[in-house]
């Protein structure tokens, strides 16, 4: 056992180093080869934590540094430099850049906005790679486009995100308050290094050639001497890293880093163990990463749920584990850093809530050892932490709160409910493995249609992503949907119904009902959606068709290989042992709560499968108190806040919603026949509420909630 | 839960067919899908909300949802009593269900008497005005109150300015009613200046600036938020008198057909949505009044007007005003929408001339086209008359009587021959301002002229388009606002220095559809032609090759300011309807004003004693105008609010607001005054009213905007809430425990009875079935 335990330890660990998102060297921009070269021999460790004062709140140089590059090219340093080696080359040497693709555009139909003046070549460039360059972006036709585009409501997102990048191209120097007042008031605005022009003495203002506007006044509290040696250290950098002087680079930015905080006046500069934790926390990719070990978590835990054995159980135990402590180090860290519990915006809330989630589930695994709390919260981290990673805007900058939001009722109100919805998302994950081991229980060959159909069909629509919405068409316009293709594919989707029924018809026709809604939901997506959304839609169907079925081929093939060779496992998967009504009823844990379950069909379905359905049973009633409760909380927060505890604002509407989808399952469960069953459909509607009210609520839909 | 009603007692009122229905299960679980997918379409689709304009707070306040909550507590309360047991186990479903009742019952309540508005409290300004332009212009304000200070580089009035109150006197209710300012400006010394808020006026700190203090009353009144009103009143009557517009749309372009059709801020048509609650299906027309609750027309009551009222049109979201001619006036009013085009070019503006309405009878381009109306050919000739020069003057004096007329320009002296007059051409002005009522925003070429006799010396002021406005200035420097200086001599000025166009129609014109073009080159030749009516007339005017068209000509036009709908893609979802909004009021007269009738736009006024668009009507014959302005509900807040400050936490640089606070002084009405303070999440009460912070000026002083509304029902929902909590943590946890707990009871038993005895056997363990690997 302890070998097999060891093997499967070193398996995980090379797959978490071989996947760990490497840092491979990158070609530099041309004019970057030689401050790539530079930045290798600067240590950054003193230069990274000198302070900012940006967007409302302290952070870090390096953290100003990924934020600006972010904003202006998409990713948190130019290739080949280091997020400060980037800045400094923007702040000192932009002149040469003026033609290099670095201003990245991330709205596709803005590319062809932009670029439906320009040749060919650039186009195509612009709209397949999304950059542009500082020149092109300063274009005449450039500018009156984004003028013509600015006050269009549905354009004002991606209009902020390219001025922010214009504004870091162009105007970085202008951006970087790093020179501290000398007051102790910490709301005083910083100033730029330039500034402090107007404290030097106006012969070493001739001196240096320096002109200040009329009635321009000095920056407070600071002297001569003061300026002259942060402006001194400031001219020394710019021109040693213009002159690839490491050593002089090396001075400058450590003398500044060590000169800037004794400017100020005591308790203003953040403290140092304060940036150095944002630096860390920045520097480990905001500890999204941890959605590896999720994932050779939740590998680990379907083959601990189908196997039912101890060492897989283990190691996914084992690497939720671990996965929960890097996660925590990363939430706790954005609290330090911050100073508050964070749930304020998106990403805290999904990575704060997943946490939360897991937590529960890992209790729930502990004391019942059903699996599928594991693989819920597994699956629960992964999604949690890619999301975080990969898709919610932002990528977890590290923001302030608005003052209304600065509450203790509030944070608990936002703890329950984002909890609630973490719960909500492992209870649909145990729902949809018992609809899998249900279906392949009850329906094993229909299950694996229906599996092949949604694949098949996510498949077309894929491909017909492509076709439909066609190559980017020249001109203003941007991609349009071409009617006769529109035709094509509707005709495609009947042939295809056509087909499926044929093979299902005589198997089960729920399959096929299945399949012709499906079908036709898919294609009115064609009709009505753009290319993103129907992309989307295509590969979550074909991905979540293709782990169907293979699952259900996979399962029955298990259990044809191990029903020949070994009778438990396969006991296991076809039911395990038998076992009568009133013991099963006295297995049901309490904490699965008053309503009934299906132990009366003892003999119709395993025990396995009751086990799930109990599961699913502890975490929604948790998620029906904790949602009805953290919903309450809003109200009495809302009330003491505004005087008004309902508004019915659409993100309270759909809270409301959801909590009303669970009231129906506990009700449904009294009534139908199949309760587990019932339960796990609505289970996962409720689930899709909840995404609904976080998603598109948040997003699409003004309202109160709209920053949340 | 135990739901076994009919093993438990057969018969009795448990199964009459009204309990049976209401206690089903089915029925319960049917009445929460219907409000789950009440609540899904109106919260998640704004456009449901907007074809039958309702709000949130009206969606579900609406009678069916209410009878939705109704049926559901019903439900609830039967399928309690009928089928679930009153035992320790169903403790937890009976306080969960009586819960939901409360906090139903409550919301009903609640929901049923809410009124929410908001009121705004604006502080005192110190402002400093510059008086060198005639009248007093704001260059800057600032909060009175010690140490606050204002400083800007005005080079033009002697360098840097500086203002810091140095002091404040109040009055026994807290106002402001003096403060000292030191003023310092460039090098010059500090001056101390006291203004008094009782002034009015300027207090002046030189010949140029000047400082004046301008306080508000209090307020205690507060505006709903979705209840438009319309304000009225005559002018001899100082109280404004409210007309709710209940049933008045809210989020759609509605208005009845009068010939028209809008456009948005793109150019593009903006056709009028329903305008009766109904739908069409194949043809079949379906009145759905039952469940929509606007209407249009409106005719509010409006008792004291000698005219009525009725609301013909409703435009969310405007983005300007438009002039627009239309016709079907009943009294004479020329009017024509003309468009103006630089030939060769697609720069052309297209506008509403009103012959008769001096703000809107010209383009006042540097060459201007004016229209004008004339009732003899007499007429029309004296206005298509060639000038004798660039400008001319005519000069007719009764004593020697002398009449002639000469070509003036800008410095040049005319001796009168004959007479004392020396006159000296000041100043020729090409677009002269007039602010005379009913004349604002008119302009007109105008020559200032000094006028000397051997008894007078004055200055004249002589105005082309409306000569009765010509004014003197006499020697003390006093203008003469009655009559003129010296009534012996009368001046006739007229210019085409830069060029100029007159459309000249009368009623035979009109009738014919055409009208003359007289255009004036800047020697004062003319050069005339008839236009007709969607012709293309091309013309030099100012060296620039124009194209002129008539697009409509009414001898009876009505129309004036019609809206024009911001465009779809750039409306702001956080800007309401409401607040840009305009409705077109249908004024009938009545009485002694009976057959007179006329149309208007009018835009709406968020605060009417603030940001007021006041309507001006005046029936033909009428000796008062009345004003009507298009607002909101009022309601008395029961207490007067006085603003004392409003401050204001920054996030670090300043740069962003974290949160006000706003404090205030209450006068209630039976009750002694005090100061009131509400922050960001700290509300205050007066009387039954909780105030709350709500909005607050860009410059985070000036004023603050605190939101009003009531609370009734609020605790019977806590407590609801409270029971459903803890019925819940009963059934989920309790209860089951219980349940085995009696199950285990009555096993012990069996097996005591069977005589097995021994040990209790170990409760069987999940942990132990599912380990099979």
């Amino acid at each position: 056992m302890m070998t097999t335990i060891r093997y499967a330890v070193v398996v995980a660990a090379f797959l978490v180093s071989s996947a760990w998102p490497a840092h491979a060297a990158e070609r530099p921009l041309p004019p970057s080869v030689k401050a790539a070269q530079l930045d290798k021999r600067i240590d950054w460790r003193e230069a990274r934590l000198i302070a900012v004062q940006d967007a409302g709140r302290y952070k870090t140089l390096d953290s100003f540094a990924r934020e600006s590059m972010s904003a202006m090219y998409g990713r948190e340093c130019l290739p080949g430099l280091s997020p400060l080696a980037s800045l400094l080359e923007w702040l000192f040497n932009r002149p040469a850049y003026a033609d290099e693709p670095v201003v990245r555009i991330r709205d596709k139909g803005l590319r062809i906005h932009f670029s439906t003046h320009m040749p060919a070549a650039q186009r195509q460039f612009i709209i397949e790679k999304g950059y542009m360059t500082p020149r092109q972006l300063s274009e005449r036709q450039v500018q009156d486009r984004m003028r013509e585009l600015e006050p269009r409501f549905e354009m004002v997102s991606a209009m902020r995100r390219v001025r922010d990048a214009q504004g870091v191209a162009g105007f970085l120097d202008e951006m970087l308050f790093i020179v501290p007042p000398a007051t102790p008031d910490p709301e005083e605005p910083w100033h730029l290094t330039s500034d402090l022009i107007r404290n030097l003495p106006e012969d070493l203002r001739a001196q240096a050639g320096a002109t200040i506007e009329p009635g321009a006044k000095p920056v407070p509290g600071l002297s001569a001497d003061q300026a002259v040696q942060v402006l001194g250290a400031w001219a020394k950098l710019r021109s040693a890293w213009l002159g690839q002087d490491a050593a002089g680079v090396q001075s400058s930015v450590d003398r500044l880093a060590q000169l800037l905080p004794t400017l100020a006046a005591a308790g203003v500069y953040p403290s140092r163990a304060q940036r150095s934790a944002e630096a860390r926390y920045y520097a480990m990719g905001k500890f999204t990463d941890g959605w590896i070990l999720y994932f050779l978590g939740a590998i680990a835990s379907v083959w601990a749920l189908v196997t039912r054995w101890r060492t897989p159980w283990f190691i996914a135990l084992v690497l939720l584990v671990a996965a929960m402590a890097f996660h925590a180090y990363g939430i706790g860290l954005r609290w330090y850093i911050l100073g508050r519990i964070p749930v304020a915006n998106m990403f805290e809330a999904v990575i704060s809530s997943a946490w939360i989630g897991i937590a529960c589930a890992l209790i729930g695994e502990l004391i019942y050892r059903s699996r599928v709390f594991l693989f819920g919260a597994t699956v629960t981290g992964f999604v949690a932490l890619v999301l975080g990673g990969y898709v919610i805007p932002g990528a977890g900058t590290l923001t302030t709160i608005m003052g209304i939001l600065d509450d203790v009722m509030l944070r608990i109100h936002t703890v329950l409910i984002i909890a609630s919805y973490a719960m909500i998302f492992v209870a649909a994950v145990i729902a949809a493995v018992y609809l899998f081991a249900y279906y392949f229980h009850t329906a094993p060959f229909a299950s694996l249609q229906m599996g092949a159909a949604t694949a098949v069909i996510g498949a077309i629509i894929a491909v017909s992503a492509y076709l439909v919405f066609g190559q980017p068409v020249s001109g203003a316009a941007e991609s349009v949907k071409r009617p006769g293709v529109a035709v094509v594919f509707w005709a495609a989707a009947v042939a295809t119904l056509l087909a499926i029924a044929m093979l299902t018809w005589l198997r089960a026709h729920g399959a096929t009902i299945f399949s012709a809604v499906l079908l036709l939901t898919a294609f009115t997506t064609i009709a009505i959606g753009n290319k993103t959304f129907v992309l989307g839609t295509g590969v979550s169907l074909l991905a979540a068709g293709m782990i169907w079925a293979l699952g259900t081929g996979a399962g029955l093939l298990w259990r044809l290989v191990q029903g020949a060779t070994s009778p438990s496992p396969a006991l296991a998967a076809a039911g395990g042992p038998a076992m009568s009504v009133s013991a099963l009823r006295m297995a049901r844990p309490i904490l699965a709560g008053g309503a009934p379950g299906d132990e009366n069909r003892a003999a119709a379905l395993p025990v396995w499968l009751h086990t799930v359905d109990w599961s699913q049973m502890i975490m929604l009633n948790l998620v029906f108190v904790l949602l009805f409760v953290g919903t309450i909380l809003g109200a009495v927060w809302a009330d003491y806040s505004w005087g008004r505890p309902w508004g019915w604002d659409p993100k309270e509407v759909f809270a409301l919603n959801t909590w009303i989808v669970y009231a129906i399952l506990i009700h449904a469960r009294f009534l139908v026949k199949n309760k587990g069953l019932w339960t796990a459909w609505l289970s996962v509607a409720g689930c899709g509420m909840m995404a609904f009210n976080w998603c598109f609520v948040n997003f699409f839909i003004v309202g109160l909630h709209s920053y949340a | 839960m135990q739901v076994n009603a009919e093993a438990r007692r057969p018969g009795g009122w448990r199964q009459n067919r009204v309990v049976r229905f209401f206690a089903s299960l089915n029925t319960g679980i049917t009445l929460l899908t219907l409000v789950l997918v009440y609540a899904c379409v109106f919260s998640a689709l704004p456009q449901v909300r907007g074809a039958v304009e309702v709000t949130e707070m009206q969606a579900f306040s609406h009678w069916l949802f209410t009878t939705l909550t109704v049926l559901l507590c019903v439900s609830v309360l039967v399928a309690t009593l009928a089928r679930i047991p009153f035992n320790l186990p169903n403790l937890g479903v009976w306080t969960v269900h009586a819960g939901i009742l409360l906090l139903c019952g409550g919301a009903l309540w609640y929901f049923g008497s809410k009124i929410e508005g908001d009121v705004i409290l604006r502080s005192p300004r110190l402002e400093l005005v510059t008086t060198s332009m005639g009248g007093e212009r704001t260059i800057a304000a600032l909060l009175p109150e010690p140490g606050q200070t204002w400083s800007n580089f005005m080079p033009a009035f002697g360098g840097d300015v500086t203002l810091e109150v140095k002091g404040t006197a109040t009055s026994a209710a807290g106002g402001i009613q003096q403060a000292t300012v030191r003023v310092t400006i460039g090098s010059a010394e500090p001056v101390d200046v006291s203004v008094a808020a009782a002034d009015g006026a300027a207090t002046p700190i030189n010949d140029r600036l000047g400082l004046r203090l301008e306080t508000f009353p209090g307020e205690r009144t507060f505006y709903h938020h979705e209840h438009a009103a319309l304000w009225y009143r005559g002018s001899a009557d100082p109280n404004w008198h409210t007309s709710e517009l209940a049933g008045l749309p809210y989020f759609r372009e509605r208005y009845l057909d009068e010939g028209y059709v809008l456009e948005d801020t793109a150019g593009r048509p903006e056709p009028s949505k329903r305008t009766t609650p109904a739908v069409t299906l194949a043809g079949i027309t379906i009145p759905t009044g039952w469940f929509e609750n606007w209407r249009l027309p409106l005719r509010p009551a409006t008792p004291g007007l000698p005219f009525d009222v009725e609301i013909t049109g409703y435009v969310p979201y405007i983005g300007g005003m438009r002039q627009l001619a239309v016709g079907g006036g009943t009294a004479l009013n020329p009017g024509m929408n003309v468009r103006l085009a630089i030939a060769n070019t697609d720069q052309m503006i297209e506008r509403a001339l009103f012959a008769r309405r001096p703000s809107a009878s010209s383009i006042d381009l540097r060459s201007p086209v004016e229209f004008r109306w004339v009732e003899s050919a007499d007429e029309r000739d004296a206005l298509l008359a060639p000038l004798a020069g660039p400008s001319e003057l005519a000069i007719e004096i009764k004593e020697p009587p002398v009449s002639k007329t000469v070509v003036v320009a800008a410095g040049e002296v005319i001796e009168v021959e004959g007479t004392p007059y020396r006159l000296r051409i000041q100043q020729i002005m090409p677009s002269w301002p007039l602010i005379s009522p009913g004349f604002e925003g008119a302009t007109s070429p105008a020559a200032i002229i000094e006028v000397e006799s051997d008894t007078k010396k004055f200055t004249r002021t002589v105005i082309q388009r409306y000569p009765q406005f010509t004014q003197d200035i006499d020697e003390t420097g006093m203008r003469r606002k009655v009559g003129l200086y010296d009534e012996n001599i009368v001046m006739r000025f007229r210019t085409a220095e830069n060029g100029c166009a007159l459309l000249v129609g009368d009623s035979a014109g009109a009738a014919r559809g055409d009208l003359l073009l007289g255009v004036f080159s800047p020697d004062g030749q003319v050069e005339t032609r008839t236009v007709r009516v969607g012709d293309n007339a091309p013309l030099s005017l100012g060296g620039l090759p124009l194209i002129l068209t008539v697009l409509d000509l009414f001898e009876k036009a009505q129309g004036g300011e019609i809206p024009v709908v911001e465009a779809l893609e750039t409306r702001r979802p956080s800007v309401a309807a409401r607040s840009a909004s305009a409705i077109r009021l249908k004024l009938t007269g009545k009485d002694a004003f009976a057959g007179w009738s006329e149309t208007r736009w009018m835009r709406f006024s968020q605060y009417p004693h603030v940001d007021p668009v006041p309507l001006q009507i005046r029936p033909p014959g009428a000796l008062e105008t009345y004003e009507l302005i298009y607002s909101r509900m009022p309601h008395d807040l029961g207490a007067t609010l006085i603003p004392q400050k409003l401050t204001v936490n920054f996030f670090p640089g300043r740069r962003s607001v974290e949160s006000w606070r706003s404090y205030f002084r209450v006068e209630p009405d039976e009750d002694e005054p005090h100061i009131g303070t509400v922050y960001t999440n700290q509300t205050y009460a007066v009387g039954p009213w909780t105030l709350f912070q709500s909005g607050a000026a860009q410059d985070h002083w000036s004023y603050t905007i605190l939101g009003v509304g009531n609370r009734r029902g609020i605790w019977p929902m806590v407590l609801g809430c409270t029971m459903i909590t803890l019925g819940c943590l009963w059934a989920f946890y309790v209860k089951p425990a219980l349940k085995r707990r009696a199950v285990e009871r009555v096993r012990e038993q069996e097996r005591a009875r069977a005589g097995h005895g021994g040990a209790k056997p170990a409760r069987a363990d999940v942990r132990e079935m599912v380990h099979t690997g």
